[in-house]
């Protein structure tokens, strides 16, 4: 078995509040796998610090095999890409799809941008009549495909996703999540995502990692959790309280 | 027997909206945001649903009064216990806003007031309304915390806002908008900035009042299941219109492809379904 990504006892410490409390984890390559949480559990913490934007007190990462260190460098930017919850915020407001796709090809120095261009947006499904247009000019779920054609354009074999579709309507959360499944299928990709919908990350997740307060409560398969064998309390309130609102007469 | 008082006084209709239009001037021409939208509330939880630009929340805002001032609305009637709300000064709908009529917004973070302690915002609403003193406004703002499910009232009426969770924020928000009283609640989004299991309490908060008060709710979400597990009826917006009224145990039957649509997209727990089905937006259904 390979690991696509391993970490063990990884610790996040803002001044003196620690947001990750030791936590260790297993991705294997090819896999899915899911995380799970409240707000203020560390899930997108953890991916932030896997991605290079949260400082690790300790605790080691390691991508393919590879130990991290403190600064990522090029190589690892190939492999691991991100997509962030927020597709209003994330794109730059004043540069067309078309620059926004350029910019990662221009740091890596790829020659073929032209062609891996019109590819990324072939994949995610937008014509080419959208290259030339501004985030502002496409809608939520247009705008979350160019971010996730901006991850796909070095061919990363991870994808870190941080609640890709809880800015957008349900409608069109179907559509994205569609697509990533088809982009992971195609690509073999290995997923590590974020969200706080357990009915999304057993949809997308063949395992997945319950966390309150930057800790683990419990790792699981999807099955398991579909099954009601989750073990910790926590993680049964959880599933309670996804299954909507009842009436307590 | 309460449960017959209930039924009958659920009978009276609280709020009448007939044809109600929103239209936004824009520099492309109009826009109409609302396009005839009509119903009627009696003291029940209505539920309005929608995805992002369907009018749903222009819908709440115009029965409320917070229409932006650039735009027009019109109805052929929307009267709230026989006022026209049209035809009412603005002084009029002032004093009806927040005393007959209130209003939960999405985020209690960005729609209490920074700068002032939550019982201070509790009681100025109060003392808006009412002709209480000082004394017995904070009496009764702390009986309204202590209603919401706050554990430690006092401590809780001395902070502001950045100081609690979105939780215990929009427990605040629900207790300032019952404080005076209303009879007709309009939700938008209460529960949408908030987690999971927490989203719960607040709706168990909100449905114990509202049943106990026999107050009118109208409940604006995008999620349609949750409003389907609280309401007792639907209306279900697309395009600035209405496309769909049922009742929420009748979900399951509902007609229009667009409601089955909504209901059939959302990935389930324990219903494997590779891809997931995609709504087919059909142009008729904005006709």
């Amino acid at each position: 078995m390979n690991a696509a990504l391993s970490i063990d006892g990884l610790e996040v410490v803002f001044d003196r509040f620690r947001a990750l409390k030791g936590v260790s984890l297993e991705v294997k390559s090819g896999e899915s796998f899911g995380l799970v949480g409240e707000s203020g559990s560390g899930k997108s913490t953890l991916l932030r610090a896997i991605a290079g934007l949260a400082p690790a007190a300790s605790g080691t990462i390691a991508v393919n095999g590879k130990s991290l260190g403190a600064r990522r460098d090029k190589a690892f930017y190939r492999e691991v890409q991100m997509v962030f919850q927020d597709p209003y915020g994330s794109l730059h407001p004043r540069q067309t799809v078309d620059r926004l796709l350029q910019e990662p090809l221009a740091i890596h120095g790829f020659a073929d941008g032209e062609k891996r261009i019109q590819r990324a947006l072939d994949e995610v499904g937008l014509g080419t009549g959208f290259r030339f247009r501004y985030s502002h000019q496409l809608s939520g779920g247009q705008r979350q495909r160019v971010a996730i054609a901006r991850a796909l354009i070095l061919e990363p074999s991870i994808l870190l996703l941080d609640e890709p579709t809880s800015a957008l309507d349900a409608s069109v959360q179907a559509e994205v999540l569609n697509l990533l499944e088809e982009i992971r299928r195609r690509r073999k990709l290995t997923f590590l995502m974020v969200s706080h919908d357990l009915a999304i990350i057993t949809h997308m997740c063949e395992r997945l990692m319950v966390m309150q307060n930057g800790e683990a409560v419990e790792n699981l398969t999807a099955a398991q959790l579909v099954g009601h064998r989750a073990t910790k309390d926590y993680t049964r309130n959880l599933l309670r309280a996804s299954d909507g609102f009842v009436r307590t007469a | 027997m309460s449960g017959d008082r209930n039924k009958q006084r659920s009978m009276s209709t609280l709020l009448d909206v007939d044809d109600l239009r929103v239209t936004f001037p824009t520099r492309t021409g109009l826009i109409e945001a609302v396009r005839g939208v009509s119903f009627s509330l009696g003291r029940e939880r209505l539920g309005i649903v929608g995805e992002s630009g369907s009018g749903k929340s222009q819908t709440g805002r115009a029965i409320m009064g917070l229409t932006p001032p650039q735009a027009e609305v019109t109805a052929g009637k929307l009267a709230f216990d026989g006022i026209d709300l049209l035809a009412a000064s603005p002084r009029d709908r002032r004093s009806l806003r927040g005393k007959r009529i209130a209003m939960i917004l999405q985020d209690p973070k960005y729609s209490l007031d920074p700068v002032m302690s939550i019982g201070r915002q509790i009681v100025e609403t109060l003392r808006t309304h009412e002709k209480v003193g000082k004394a017995e406004a904070r009496d009764r703002a702390l009986a309204m915390l202590e209603a919401v499910q706050i554990r430690d009232p006092t401590r809780v009426f001395g902070l502001h806002p950045h100081e609690v969770s979105g939780g215990m924020g929009q427990r605040a928000m629900i207790a300032m908008m019952l404080i005076a009283g209303p009879e007709m609640m309009i939700a938008d989004e209460p529960t949408s900035a908030l987690d999971v299991t927490v989203q719960l309490d607040v709706l168990n908060i909100l449905d114990k009042l509202v049943s106990e008060r026999g107050m009118g709710l109208i409940f604006i979400s995008h999620d349609l299941r949750l409003v389907s597990s609280f309401c007792d009826r639907v209306i279900v917006m697309y395009a600035g219109k209405v496309v769909e009224q049922i009742k929420a145990s009748e979900l399951r039957d509902a007609q229009h492809p667009y409601t089955r649509g909504l209901l059939n997209c959302m990935p389930r727990i324990g219903f494997e379904r590779h891809p997931l089905p995609v709504l087919d937006r059909k142009p008729e259904w904005a006709a």
